[in-house]
This record gives C-alpha cells, structure tokens and sequence, in this order.
C-alpha cells in the first residue's frame, strides 16, 4: 500500500481525490435536503459544453468547467422562472442542450475520443500540477464557504419562508449555495467524470442521512464516506485494474446499503 | 400605532387575482384572526404581510415602514411543517434558525443557548431539545416552529393554519400559550378556517373571500352580515367562553 504513494500520480490522486470527496460530501448533504440531486447531474452535463470548448481552444479545462458549471446553474434558475416551468423541467432542458453543445463542439473538432472519455468518466491518474493546485484552491474554497455558511443553508433547507420572513436574506445565500454546487460539480470532473457527478455528491450525503443524527455527525459521516469511496476506487483501479470512478460509485452506493441497514438494525 | 397595514392591495399567482384591493389594519397589540373558506387568499394575504411575495398593486406596512423592510420584527410559522424526516438537526438546532442576530458558523453563544432553552420551556418541549426533529409529532413540530419564530421576539407574530396538525387534547394548551405569548405584549394576526377556534381566541376578526366582507370585533363575527357574503352561505358559530371580553 505505502509503495504506490513513491509514485507523483497516486499522491496527486489521493490528495484531489480526497479534497473532492469532503466538498462534495459537505455540499452534497444540502443538495439532498434540499431535493436538487437532479441539479448537480444537470449542472455536470452542462458543463460538458465548457469541457469540449476548452479541449478544441487548448485552454484550461478547469476553468472553462467551471464557468459553464456555474452557468448552467443560473440558467437553470432562469429558465424556470421564465417558462414558469418546474425545476426539474428546466434541468431536464439544460441537461440535453450542454450535452448536445458539447458533442457538436467535439465533433467539428474532431477531438479524440480517448480525450473525450476522459471527461465523461475521470481521469483521477492524469492529475497535472497546475490541476492540483487549482482543485486545492477551489476544492478549499468550497468546503470553506459551505462551513462557514451551513447554518444558513441548514436554515433555508428546513424553512425557507420562514427565514426569508425573518428577514434572512434568503436570494444572497441561494446565490452563493448554486456557485459552490457548480464549483465543486466542476472539480468532480476530473475525479469521476461528467457521467458520475452526482456519484460523489450525492451517495454520501444520502448514505450519511440513513443514521438519523445531528448535522456535524452526518456531515462527518458524509466525508467519510467520500473519502473512502474514492479511495477504494483509486486502489480498486491501480491494483485490478476497475475504472476509478465506477469503483469509486459502487463503493459508494453499498455504504448508502450499510448505513441503511445499520439504521434499520438498531431500531 | 398600526402593526400591519394593508392598502388596496391586489395580488395573484397567475392572471386571475386571488385578493382585490384588499384594505385591512391591524393595531400593535391586537389579536387578530383572519378567516374565509377555502381558497378565500387567506394564506396568501400573510405571505404578502411575511414579504413572501410582492403585491401587483398596493401597499403593505408593518409598523410604519414597508414590510420587506421589517423583516427582523416578523415571525411566520407557516401553514405546512417541513417534512423531513431525516432532517439532521436537533429540536434546539431548529429554534436556533430564529435567533436574531443569528448564531456564528463556530455555533451559539451562551446567552443564546440559555434563550432557546428558555423558549423551548415556554412552548413546553425542553424535554426534547436534543431529540431529533424528525422524530416528532405534528403537534410537537408545530409548536417548535412557534418557538423559532418566538426566540426572535418578534413584535408580530404571522400564524398560517397554526392548529392544523394539533389534536383536539393539545388545542385548549396551544390556545393558552398564544394568549400568553399576546399578553406579553406581542401583535399576532392568525389565519384559520375554523371559526369556533377563532372565536374563542381572537379580539378582532376580518373575513375575506378574495375581498374584505367583514372586519370588526370577534364577539361580533357570529351575527356579522358579512360572513355569510364571504362563505355563499349560512355559518354557525358555537361560541366559547371569549377570553377579550
């Protein structure tokens, strides 16, 4: 186990690996309570748009990720509320339109279809330094905001009429939960791929909240879940040779099965 | 001085209006009850006062100044708890949301975990405080949605349908706490569909049915010609002991 940490990409690997899990573990638990699963799938589609912009143009596919994350993310607040349509309407609009804008963007390119795999499924062992420094920054940025702001997520999540009442400024912390959702949806990318997103946001989150505790021992749960999943799906993938992100989902969906079960076992 | 004021306002959802040029004043100190039959824009009228939603024309006051801008003196408790159940928080952790100002990321100070606890008393749930919400009863969550909007202390209180999801044994307890809550001085206006609940407790009434057909004191709501304007048809009202009179 410790031999394959002398190799550059497995360091890389676990360490983005890891700080993808506790952004996505933390966000993730807001995004299920607040029934927007659907939205990080929508956003990480749309963001294939960006993805296939960057592969043709040669530029960072971080940062075109992750401006087109973040624009899917208002376009879907956009477009809901101008066709009065219901938010999972205006996912299931977003999400075939950045697909589509993706693949025409790829096709007139003619871009590699080992380059394009890459992004619908991760490429965890490709992580290149300037990468790692950004998945650090942003990955940093994200699980420093969601905690400094979880109360008011937690508050909105449970009642946001209630807070918007009491004068909370309700529209500000929306904005600022939709930005980190896309952010962290954007570093998941080059984890478990554009296909598998909603893997890393979702499943822990899920799995955490079959316990039925308090906030800090679920979001707490959650990253550990992360953290594991994603491991497992590293050394499932270097030792017989699994695709990360798949192992890394299937680990994933048997602790939501475990916790699940835990749960019922102890009632 | 006027807690809540309406001035011809006309709101609705979609292009039909579900209240016209709506006028109603609300005193600071007043018991107010709001009732109407289904569908009368009785809900949409606190959600308008609450700043939930913007009126098409008119204007809404709360203690002199707009209402989106008095946020900090609105408590709302709205009609419908939340429903999740595996909601992670704890009973405490929820009438904490209300705090004003609202606690730090680190989490709550002293003094503002000695006011939930205190509240938590008031509403007659300190012995749940560390149970988790999602494990309660209706008439539990209801009463620790009044505690969040209470801790607070707003100067007025906005209750949706607040006994929907009480049993008749814990109604009487929930109306004596609402009377103590007023008597403590603050301005409740409530909306229900239950008029003999309303009569018991309110000190004045409107009904409305997209329109105001009667505003006036409660004791006089029963012989009111306007509740049968409101309803399209007779209503009786079996009359309690009237604590205002």
């Amino acid at each position: 186990m410790i031999e394959i940490l002398e190799y550059e990409f497995m360091k890389s690997a676990f360490l983005a690996g890891s700080i993808v899990a506790i952004a996505c573990s933390l966000i993730g638990t807001f995004v299920i309570l607040r029934r927007m699963a659907f939205l990080t799938d929508g956003i990480a589609h749309f963001s294939l748009a960006g993805t296939a912009t960057a592969i043709v143009t040669r530029s960072s596919t971080f940062g075109w990720a992750l401006a087109s994350a973040i624009a899917g993310a208002f376009m879907i607040e956009k477009i809901r509320k101008a066709f009065r349509l219901s938010e999972d309407a205006a996912i299931g609009i977003i999400l075939p339109l950045g697909l589509s804008a993706g693949i025409l963007i790829l096709s007139a390119a003619k871009a590699s279809s080992v380059e394009i795999s890459a992004y619908l499924f991760g490429s965890i062992f490709a992580i290149a330094k300037d990468e790692l420094a950004l998945i650090a920054l942003f990955g940093a940025t994200a699980i420093l905001l969601t905690a400094y702001l979880h109360r008011h997520f937690l508050a909105i999540c449970y009642d946001e009429e209630g807070s918007k009442a009491a004068g909370m400024n309700v529209d500000f912390y929306n904005t600022a939960f939709v930005m980190i959702v896309g952010m962290t949806t954007a570093l998941c990318i080059k984890v478990s791929g554009i296909l598998l997103t909603s893997s890393l946001i979702v499943m822990p989150a899920s799995a955490a909240l079959q316990l039925n505790c308090g906030f800090k021992k679920t979001v707490l749960a959650a990253c550990t879940i992360g953290i594991l999943s994603v491991w497992f799906g590293i050394l499932a993938s270097y030792y017989i040779g699994v695709p990360t992100g798949a192992a890394t989902t299937l680990l994933s969906f048997s602790m939501l099965l475990a916790s699940a079960a835990a749960k019922k076992s102890l009632k | 001085m006027k807690a809540l004021e309406f001035l011809n306002v006309t709101f609705g959802y979609e292009k039909e209006p579900v209240i016209e040029n709506v006028s109603l004043t609300v005193e600071k100190g007043d018991f107010f009850g709001i009732v109407g039959p289904n569908g009368a824009g009785k809900s949409t009228l606190l959600k308008l006062a609450a700043g939930l939603a913007k009126p098409w024309s008119g204007k809404i006051m709360v203690f002199g100044k707009e209402n989106v801008k008095a946020g900090k003196k609105i408590g709302y408790v709205p009609q419908k708890p939340p429903s999740e159940k595996r909601f992670p928080a704890t009973v405490s952790e929820i009438v904490a949301m209300g705090l004003k100002p609202f606690p730090s990321w680190k989490g709550m100070e002293r003094w503002q975990k000695e006011k939930v606890d205190r509240i938590l008393m008031e509403v007659g749930l300190e012995e749940k405080k560390d149970e988790m919400v999602g494990n309660l009863s209706g008439g539990q969550l209801q009463r620790v949605l009044l505690a969040k909007a209470l801790v607070g202390e707003p100067e007025l209180l906005l209750l949706d349908e607040p006994t929907n999801d009480i049993d008749a044994a814990f109604q009487e307890k929930f109306c004596c706490l609402l009377e103590r809550i007023h008597e403590s001085g603050t301005t409740i206006v409530l909306v229900s569909h239950d008029l003999t609940f309303m009569s018991y407790l309110v000190n004045k009434v409107a009904c409305i049915n997209k329109r105001v057909y009667f505003c006036g004191k409660a004791a006089s709501l029963a012989d009111a010609e306007g509740i049968r304007g409101a309803y399209g048809h007779d209503v009786k009202i079996i009359k309690h002991r009237h604590p205002h009179e």
